[in-house]
């Protein structure tokens, strides 16, 4: 059994930065946990502290069950693939390959089995010879992978290793990465700050922010129902829409009141989420995903409760789906969460929520039919499928559903301060 | 059909139907006259060959005017005026024969040279590679406030450690002996610490890391990835240190009494005596020492330019 489990992992560096706080988590023996974050949110730090490449100022970390926080990294039995690969560049292909083996002083012969077993994994037999400076990027990540596929260890950590690949490549080295994970069956550790990586191979994926965990769990559960707002809006791209609104009440039926428009919720949202009945009057997030919005005119199942009528302020023909820029009259949701969102984004993301904030207006995103005739400067008719609403309560950041909903093991936001 | 990897621009461009412009009939006129033969550059070029012409001189023809002193029998006059560069009347290539085997036997003190270089040149590789790995990839308390101690040392000049070296060497029984030669050098010398820890420096951490998950511990990070992608910067270290040891003067002059073991310095030295210089046995001596010096030189400029290309690393 080789589980990775980490209990009240805390890492806090010589200058006081505290990058990992009070972490737990657990990837199953044979599971794929995917590991994301904006930039310093600490899961490299986790990967590294993993490794024994960092120690760990407090907590435990188990590996196939035993504690591991003392041991060096050579005798954790797990294997890394780095960013930059970090291969070896006076030594040949093989070479960097058979390395880990012959300081293990294994025989030649057994020596040169594995090498060639996972050269032809990887496809990379007849490069066996060269450089790594002769290699291309792509002939280096499967060298960096064969590197470590030839230890056969109880655990691959893989620290964003298709970043610095071109869009095409990482397309193709994604799913040999899913396939040889499965095929072997390792446990892995896989640590990426994209999140469409995260969606796409991660078994179980878990969401860390500023050395908090968020939320663990599947993709489609953290997809469909986020534990708060950070997750809500990371997850999914384009991100999610945040808008400021308040929820009124109309006769048994909740509605939503964004700026000038009014929604109705359909019955199993508020089935879903029986906490709403105590926002009713009060201000909250309303977060709606652009793919929920569609153009009413080709949306099969559009009624008028949920149907508006927004300016379109320009868009974006991608060719297989349309990208409409909205203009809402409703403020935007700015909270630390949002902010900090826009900052990974880029100052212009920022000061574009702020001058947002200002004019009490939402830029909102909706990814609709490339069939769709709304053109830019209209007023269009937009359908929300207000079955995939979310709320999120603006001081705390976290989703509303109902006293007890399972999302995941995570710290609450209040011990986050 | 290629792969991904073998996708390159060029083929992307050609697909998208995008050609750098080029007008057929301008190429075909510029193509005529090359970069290399167009007058600007010619002239260019020639008055660069002239002016290299013009510091080689400086430089080579001190060393054929040793060259025709070196071939004069031994009571020509050798400081002529006007000054003869080049050999014209004299071509006693004996004398090189006479320098090397007969009683003046510099065969024997180019061996002894060579003991003391070789010498010096491991210790130094040795202990100043040790130190500079530690410095640069070992974390440990005091490491800065060593390192510093270390550099501060160059500033002692060795005329204030000259004469406590020589008693303490004294007492230790070494004088007469190459001892206080060769074992300071396995000491360390803080230049060559901090030249080499600055280039260790340079080389990723990141391998670092993948060694020591792949199972090495330190010595091993060291011999087999630090030091070979070192080699640059050994090669610096080791011909400083040739070139300082060849011409060392000093040294073997404090610690050495017989005869049989002085170097190429001290020999050369001796030929100058108040009873008149046999200035063309002098100079014939002086050209062979220069030889192996410039053999190394030659051997050693590839190793130096073929720096790290350092591709273990994405770019």
């Amino acid at each position: 059994m080789a589980e990775i489990v980490l209990e009240k992992v805390t890492k806090v560096f010589r200058d006081g930065t505290k990058a990992v706080s009070s972490l737990d988590l657990e990837v199953a023996d044979g599971e794929l946990m995917v590991l994301v974050g904006p930039s310093g949110c600490g899961k490299t730090t986790v990967l590294r502290m993993v490794a024994g490449l960092e120690d760990v100022t407090g907590g435990t970390i188990r590996i196939g069950n035993r504690v591991v926080n003392d041991r060096s990294p050579g005798e954790r039995d797990v294997a890394m693939v780095f960013q930059n690969y970090a291969l070896y560049p006076h030594m040949t292909v093989y070479q960097n390959i058979a390395l880990s083996l012959r300081i293990r002083h294994v025989s030649r012969q057994e020596m040169n089995r594995r090498v060639m077993e996972a050269a032809k994994i990887l496809g990379i037999e007849d490069l066996l010879k060269r450089r790594p400076r002769e290699l291309s990027g792509g002939q280096r990540q499967r060298v960096a992978m064969g590197r470590a596929i030839v230890r056969h260890p109880q655990a691959f950590l893989m620290d964003e290793p298709l970043s610095n690949l071109d869009a095409k490549l990482r397309v193709q080295m994604r799913a040999e990465i899913s396939r040889i994970q499965r095929d072997l069956g390792v446990t892995s550790l896989y640590v990426t700050h994209d999140q469409t990586e995260a969606m796409t191979l991660g078994h179980q994926v878990a969401v860390m922010r500023n050395g908090f965990l968020q939320q663990v769990g599947m993709p489609q559960e953290l997809y469909r129902t986020p534990a708060n707002a950070f997750v809500g809006a990371f997850i999914g791209s384009p991100a999610m829409n945040m808008i400021e609104a308040t929820l009124a009440s109309d006769g048994g039926a909740l509605m939503v009141q964004a700026g000038s428009h009014r929604l109705r919720l359909p019955q199993e949202v508020q089935d879903l989420r029986p906490a709403l009945r105590d926002y009713i009057g009060r201000k909250l997030a309303f977060g709606i995903r652009p793919e929920d919005i569609e153009d009413a005119a080709l949306a099969a199942d559009a009624d008028p409760s949920s149907t508006l009528h927004v300016k379109v302020d320009h868009q974006e023909d991608m060719g297989s789906e349309l990208i409409l820029y909205l203009e809402f009259d409703a403020p935007p949701v700015v909270t630390e969460d949002t902010r900090d969102l826009a900052a990974d984004q880029g100052t212009e993301a920022v000061r574009s929520l702020e001058q947002q904030a200002q004019q009490q207006r939402t830029t909102v995103v909706a990814k609709v039919t490339a069939r769709s005739k709304v053109r830019p400067g209209e007023t269009a008719a937009i359908h929300a499928d207000m079955r995939n609403a979310h709320f999120f309560d603006l001081a705390t950041g976290e989703a509303i559903y109902g006293d007890r909903v399972a999302v995941g093991a995570r710290v609450p936001a209040a011990e986050q301060a | 059909m290629k792969s991904a990897d073998e996708i390159t621009t060029a083929d992307t461009r050609q697909e998208a139907g995008v050609t750098p412009a080029a007008p057929a009939r301008l190429r075909s006129k510029r193509t005529r006259l090359t970069a290399k033969w167009r007058p600007r550059s010619v002239i260019f070029r020639t008055a660069m060959y002239i002016l290299l012409l013009i510091i080689s001189g400086f430089i080579l023809l001190p060393a054929g005017w040793m060259l025709t002193a070196a071939l004069k029998p031994d009571l020509a006059p050798v400081f002529t005026i006007p000054t003869q560069w080049f050999p014209a009347h004299y071509w006693q290539w004996q004398n090189f024969g006479r320098v090397l085997f007969g009683s003046l036997s510099f065969l024997r003190y180019t061996v002894n040279t060579i003991i003391i270089v070789v010498g010096n040149i491991l210790g130094i590789l040795i202990s100043c590679s040790l130190v500079a790995f530690a410095f640069a990839r070992l974390r440990f308390r005091g490491s800065k406030t060593l390192f510093y101690l270390v550099v501060v040392t160059m500033l002692i000049p060795w005329q204030a450690l000259m004469v406590p070296q020589f008693i303490m060497f004294f007492k230790l029984g070494w004088y007469g002996t190459y001892l206080p030669l060769i074992v300071p050098s396995f000491g360390g010398n803080a230049f060559f610490i901090f030249l080499i820890r600055q280039y260790m420096r340079t080389i990723p951490r990141e391998l670092d890391d993948a060694a020591r998950v792949d199972g090495l511990n330190a010595w091993q990070i060291f011999w087999r990835i630090i030091l070979p992608l070192s080699t640059p910067v050994l090669t610096v270290c080791a011909v400083f240190t040739f070139i300082w040891s060849w011409n060392d003067l000093l040294g073997p002059i404090i610690y050495l009494d017989n005869q049989q073991t002085f170097t190429l310095s001290v020999a050369l030295a001796n030929l100058v005596t108040r009873a008149g210089t046999p200035w063309n046995l002098l100079m014939a001596a002086n050209l062979l020492s220069m030889i192996p010096c410039i053999l190394v030189f030659f051997f050693v400029q590839k190793k130096l330019i073929g720096g790290i290309a350092s591709v273990g690393l994405k770019g």
